[in-house]
């Protein structure tokens, strides 16, 4: 015990890299609105008398506050304070990686407090001890339109995943789908310089990265730029995709590293262990090889350093990526970052989706107003979509981690295609500018800005282009691949960790040349061997089950 | 009645330590019960099924059980020898110098990094052994090929112990410069007058006038054994040294608080508490029968 409270006073001093915020805004045409419906007698948007709801909270070292707010007190939490009667009282705060080992110290202990927002492990862990209060009837009578409305988006299947034994155990929030996809962001300024075509196939965006760090692209004289940047977790891909990950490398091969999908013949595997993935780790030692990719991405901490800074020629990286861009813009306004979604050799593109959600609001059991849950949903889904008048008022530059109770996404499955139509209708003049709903018109605001002076204010342009050129891109025909189990099983708990260093040790030392390529065959046999087979039947049993 | 209020104030300021003592390393020790059990976070201590001695056996069965405790072991056995070794040669040379202003300047400025956490110090490490760092410029200026230092297998764990030796060695040496002031000058006098050269009395006064603060010194470091330097591994390395510089904390620290099996953790961490009891428990004997040193 006395180790491991040295260990976590080590933990926290840990740097972390900063969790992205995908905060988009919504196309709702109806606004889910304020009115309740009169019938029923409770209001979803505010308690009848203020209370006190204490919870946890993760913020990541890079959000930042205006001068004079804090944690405790700042626009958001006055905002759901005055909408809701919710006083939030933080009982302590940490950054993401720490928060999550003090959080699960806490819930050892039993330490809970009244609300809090978990991911899916802890979720069902929760649940199964019996730690947390059912919102089922919570649900019933205080779910918003809005909210219901949003949570219908994904066929319910978001309400699917809070249930645990027939009973809603928390309220789970909606992943936009388009966070998938990761694409290769290249440099078109560097391009253009050395006279390349923009990348067709994974052997061009090989070809393009190779000419970006032989050829000089920045005019330094000096061998001193990076092919494709990546960082210390770029071969571990589990879920959206990350900027600095390979994601897209892989699934250019139709690999799936890190997931559980259906083979070709239905059964349920393993993707690390597939030939898919070793063909594609052989790419990626290649392109290593050749110096195509940073050299030392295994030690980068920070995915973004190289690209701000300009050095990186390329990255993979989601949709919203553009921020980036921006950031890098700042320091260098030549720089001009442009995506594209890179497709296997069939000429398909693959993308594994996310799960429709992955973090929950829960209530410790026995709490005295369950409903608070709720009501701070309802009330903080309709300032995320912005369908609140007063929500305008709110500075969104403002990170969303301090919202009382953490940053998730609450927006309809498919958010960015259908606001990136509703952008192309009203800058072409489809549709009326008075017609679009308050987000809407905020974008349209900053699109119409940018176009008549090109890039003068990034911020503008970082708020919309993600709606334009990537939201187009994801409308093309995909392969979307589905992951299907993404909790743990009683193997699972004792051997992943055991599991999870060896094929990390595999793919690093492959990709970096200090293993042959074959290596992987001993792997594949060795994490089989090892309790993988053992898991694998696990995991078949947890979804046949599930299925009946 | 005088002598024993004299004592009942040292028994006084005695009190803060012990209570510490108990708050901070007795009370917790009931928590290694967790190494008995099948431990469910939500479940608790009183409520987590009982399941004997599984999690010690399961750890000799993995397959990174062997690694762990090698590195763990070499890195440790290595940082000791050089720990005894270079603060020792350091201070003596330090002693030799008269010039007492130069002497002051050189141990402060050898001991400084002593004060800088590893946090800080690992990322001026990494940075001076990245390929566009101050070494690899060196070799490369020099017409070598530059070197990934931070990615050989083969070159971790001496990183691991010349940075620890880096950070410490000016602090360490602040011991045997007491233990050399505390050596009676008359010896020296003595030695000179029958003719005795610096480098004799080198060898006939100085070293055996620090044998028992090195005996003491090695004794209490053997006890840690087993500690092989958490905060340093785990802000220098990476998945590609796992294989050398993977040791028990830092696996304690993936196993059991990432992938929050506290169960297999804490069995980890109570047999490397074990040994490091039974091994300073047997060097204070051999130190006791071989050099006659004893504490208490």
């Amino acid at each position: 015990m006395k180790k491991k409270k040295a260990l976590i006073s080590m933990i926290t001093l840990v740097v972390l890299l900063t969790a992205c915020s995908s905060n988009n805004g919504g196309a709702s045409k109806d606004g889910g609105g304020q009115a309740a419906d009169p019938n029923v007698k409770v209001d979803p948007f505010k308690m009848p008398n203020p209370i006190e709801v204490t919870t946890f909270k993760s913020l990541s070292p890079g959000a930042k506050l205006p001068a004079g707010d804090t944690v405790e007190s700042n626009q958001y939490m006055k905002y759901i304070s005055e909408k809701t009667n919710i006083n939030f009282k933080i009982l302590w705060y940490a950054a993401s990686q720490d928060y999550e080992q003090k959080m699960k110290l806490a819930i050892a202990s039993n330490d809970l407090p009244d609300v809090m927002l978990v991911n899916e492990q802890i979720f069902l862990a929760l649940a199964e001890a019996g730690q947390i209060e059912d919102l089922s009837k919570v649900y019933d009578k205080y779910a918003s339109p809005l909210a219901k409305e949003l949570y219908a988006s994904t066929n319910n299947k978001a309400i699917e995943k809070a249930t645990y034994k027939g009973k809603l155990m928390g309220i789970p929030n909606i992943s936009v789908q388009a966070d998938a996809s990761s694409m290769a962001w290249v440099r078109k300024d560097w391009m253009d310089k050395l006279g390349l075509q923009p990348p067709k196939s994974m052997d061009d965006v090989a070809a393009i990265a190779k000419a970006f760090v032989e050829k000089d692209p920045d005019g330094s004289g000096k061998a001193d730029t990076i092919g494709i940047a990546g960082y210390e977790k770029a071969l571990t891909v589990s879920g959206k995709a990350q900027r600095g990950d390979f994601k897209g490398i892989f699934q250019a091969f139709g690999a799936y590293p890190s997931n559980w999908i259906k083979d070709s013949s239905g059964k349920v595997v393993y993707a690390s262990i597939l030939p898919e993935t070793k063909q594609a780790l052989s790419k990626l030692r290649d392109m290593y090889a050749a110096g195509a990719i940073d050299k030392e991405f295994a030690l980068r901490k920070d995915p973004n350093e190289n690209i701000v800074s300009g050095k990186a020629g390329m990255f993979f990286g989601p949709w919203w990526s553009g921020g980036l861009a921006a950031d890098a813009m700042k320091l260098n306004p030549k720089v001009d970052f442009v995506p594209y979604l890179i497709p296997d050799a069939k000429g398909t593109v693959n993308t594994m989706m996310v799960p429709v959600s992955n973090q929950f609001i829960v209530v410790k059991k026995g709490m005295k107003n369950p409903e608070a849950a709720m009501i701070y949903a309802n009330t903080f889904i309709n300032a995320q979509r912005k369908v609140d008048p007063d929500a305008l008022k709110l500075d969104f530059t403002v990170s969303a981690e301090y919202w009382p109770i953490g940053n998730s996404t609450y927006d309809y499955a498919d958010a960015v295609e259908r606001k990136s139509d509703t952008l192309k209708k009203a800058m072409s003049g489809q549709i009326k500018p008075e017609e679009l709903n308050p987000e809407m018109k905020e974008m349209f605001a900053k699109a119409t800005r940018d176009k008549a002076n090109p890039k003068a204010d990034l911020k503008d342009w970082s708020g919309y282009f993600g709606y334009t050129v990537p939201a187009d891109l994801l409308k093309q025909n995909m392969n979307k691949v589905y992951s299907e189990f993404t909790a743990n099983t009683k193997t699972m708990e004792r051997k992943w960790a055991n599991l999870q260093k060896l094929e990390t040790e595999t793919f690093f030392g492959i990709v970096m040349g200090e293993k042959p390529l074959d290596s992987f065959d001993k792997f594949v046999t060795d994490w089989k061997a090892q309790g993988g087979d053992e898991i694998t039947k696990e995991v078949t049993d947890e979804i046949s089950k599930s299925k009946k | 009645m005088n002598i024993k209020s004299f004592y009942k104030h040292y028994h006084l300021m005695l009190l803060p330590g012990i209570v510490l003592l108990i708050i901070f390393h007795l009370v917790p020790m009931f928590g290694v019960a967790i190494a008995f059990q099948d431990f469910k976070i939500g479940l608790g201590i009183w409520n987590s099924p009982w399941i004997g001695f599984e999690n010690f056996t399961y750890m000799f069965q993995l397959r990174d059980s062997k690694v762990i405790f090698f590195n763990t072991v070499f890195i440790a056995v290595c940082k000791i020898i050089a720990h005894l070794i270079i603060p020792l040669t350091f201070a003596i040379l330090l002693n030799e110098i008269r010039f007492s202003i130069f002497k002051r300047w050189v141990q402060t400025v050898v001991y400084l990094p002593h004060f800088i956490s590893w946090v800080i110090l690992a990322g001026v490490v990494i940075d001076m052994l990245s390929l566009d760092g101050i070494i690899n410029n060196t070799l490369k200026a020099l017409g070598f090929e530059p070197i990934m230092f931070m990615a050989k297998n083969s070159l971790f764990p001496g990183i691991v112990v010349s940075t620890d030796i880096w950070k410490e060695f000016g602090f360490a040496a602040i011991i045997y410069l007491a233990a050399l002031a505390g050596i009676n000058p008359s010896l020296y006098e003595a030695a000179e007058m029958d003719g005795a050269t610096r480098l004799k009395q080198l060898y006939y006064i100085t070293l055996p006038s620090l044998v028992p603060t090195v005996v003491l010194l090695a004794t209490l470091s053997i006890g840690n054994i087993l500690n092989a330097g958490f905060d340093q591994i785990f802000n220098l390395y990476n998945p590609l040294v796992y294989e050398s510089g993977d040791i028990i904390d830092t696996y304690v620290y993936r196993v059991g608080l990432v992938q929050a099996q506290y169960g297999l953790a804490t069995a980890v961490g109570l047999l490397k508490s074990a040994i490091g009891f039974l091994l300073i428990f047997i060097s204070y004997r051999v130190a006791y029968t071989y050099a006659n040193y004893r504490i208490f």
